[in-house]
């Protein structure tokens, strides 16, 4: 007979003990998104989740965080704008409440779908799914449905004019997740993004604030709704025609309408295509029939001043440089 | 030369550790703590407050006189009362520079990201509780 060694008994012994004790344990199969939320208790997390940043709010103002901020005016204050800006697959949810104006004074407070930027709106009208008008809600024409809005993209406007002193409100920030974004304003002159428009008949741009050259990585055009198979799309000359396809445009406004088309691509791409565009604003813009599941991915970075493209001698007075 | 300015660069890296003292936060966080609390901080706390006072210092930058660029029918008054469900005639605007617009961005992105240390540092001492 086999005898047993002692340490191997030893460790039989604790094993045995440690399997009776109830030890052993299992891995919570947490939401990847809870990161440290997944390590507190359900008291701890309310605790967490309850708590609320809170500031003053500028008469110019810009915010990407969640919170209530209050403004107080101590003195008249006539023109003020709060930009929002939010990650780009999130929607901003706007709430005012302790308001304190006299609408009837010539205060008012209205909020924007979108932003608004020396005249130009972004999204432009042609790529907003609402007409100009019902991207306004004004508190002041009715105060229960004027007190909330929600954007349609990550970007949203408070305008408001106050003047009395000692009148003000608070506007409650709060972002939800959008699991289809379109129309992004970045946050970042750096970053990546993949934009996805599954048979949808939408027209979506991704707008950098900054000059920079953009890198198309990924470009998926043209997948059938259907199992049946399709040739593969060919070279179109300039894209005239197509229903899907994608620009760069490049201006020194936020209204992609205004904007100067500097290329466009309308076959899909497995290798690398780059431009630099030395604008003050760069945008990637999906055009998409509804009939496919269309697919860009992009990587983009700011452009150094000595990087900028140099103006051609024949281009023209109000349109930035590209290359 | 240069090797004094790295051990004068050792000795004050010195001083900051020994000077840290780990102290759990408050939930509720305090913008402007007291001065006498500063010299046994942490460093991260440090560096934080060293954040907070660069971005009040931009907000101030951005403090400025606007006026509204409108966008008016002739003969439409700016205070009358406009119905949200029609064509008000108008359009609200500021005439920003993108140079201001980028600065406020900039702004704000510090902002979220010194709140994320924040809630960084409530959760930690909620998970050593």
């Amino acid at each position: 007979m086999m005898t047993v060694p002692p340490r191997a008994q030893l460790l039989l012994l604790l094993v045995s003990l440690s399997s009776r004790m109830g030890l052993s344990r299992y891995i919570e199969d947490s939401d990847a998104s809870d990161g440290l939320y997944s390590l507190l208790s359900l008291e701890q997390k309310r605790e967490a989740e309850d708590f609320i940043f809170r500031r003053p709010l500028r008469c110019l103002d810009m915010l990407s965080t969640e919170g209530s901020f209050t403004f107080g005016a101590s003195r008249p204050q006539l023109a003020c704008a709060t930009f929002i800006i939010a990650e780009p697959n999130e929607v901003i949810s706007l709430e005012l409440s302790d308001v304190n104006i006299d609408c009837s004074a010539g205060d008012f407070i209205k909020m924007f779908d979108g932003w608004v930027l020396k005249g130009e709106k972004f999204p432009s009208n042609q790529d907003h799914p609402l007409a100009s008008h019902q991207r306004y809600t004004d508190f002041c024409s009715s105060s229960a449905a004027g007190s909330t809005s929600r954007s349609s993209q990550n970007v949203a406007m408070v305008f408001f004019r106050i003047h009395g002193a000692n009148s003000g409100f608070t506007l409650t920030v709060k972002k939800l997740h959008n699991p289809f974004p379109c129309n992004i304003m970045s946050q970042s002159p750096e970053g990546s993004f993949t934009m996805v428009m599954p048979h949808q008949r939408r027209n979506c741009s991704f707008s950098i604030i900054y000059p920079v050259e953009i890198r198309l990585t990924e470009l998926s055009l043209g997948q059938a709704k259907s199992n049946e198979l399709i040739p593969q799309k060919k070279v179109w000359s300039a894209c005239s025609g197509s229903g899907d396809y994608v620009e760069l445009l490049g201006g020194n406004g936020v209204d992609t309408s205004h904007m100067f088309p500097v290329a466009d691509l309308c076959f899909s791409l497995s290798g690398l295509a780059q431009m630099k565009i030395g604008c003050d604003n760069s945008v990637v813009r999906l055009v998409s029939s509804g009939n496919y599941i269309n697919r860009v991915s992009f990587q983009y970075r700011l452009l150094e001043r000595d990087e900028l493209p140099k103006a051609s001698e024949n281009s023209l007075d109000n349109f930035c440089s590209v290359e | 030369m240069k090797a004094s300015f790295l051990c004068f660069l050792f000795l004050v890296g010195l001083m900051l550790v020994w000077s840290a003292d780990c102290r759990p936060i408050s939930s509720r966080s305090e913008m402007n703590p007291p001065t006498s609390r500063l010299l046994s901080r942490p460093l991260l706390l440090r560096l934080v407050d060293r954040a907070k006072r660069r971005m009040n210092r931009r907000s101030e930058d951005l403090d400025l006189d606007l006026d509204w660029d409108q966008d008016l029918d002739q003969n439409q008054d700016l205070d009358q009362d406009q119905d949200s469900g029609q064509d008000s005639g108008l359009d609200l605007s500021l005439d920003l520079t993108f140079f201001l617009l980028r600065e406020a961005l900039q702004r704000a992105v510090s902002e979220k990201l010194l709140q994320q240390v924040l809630t960084n540092q409530r959760l930690m001492e909620q998970i050593g509780k």
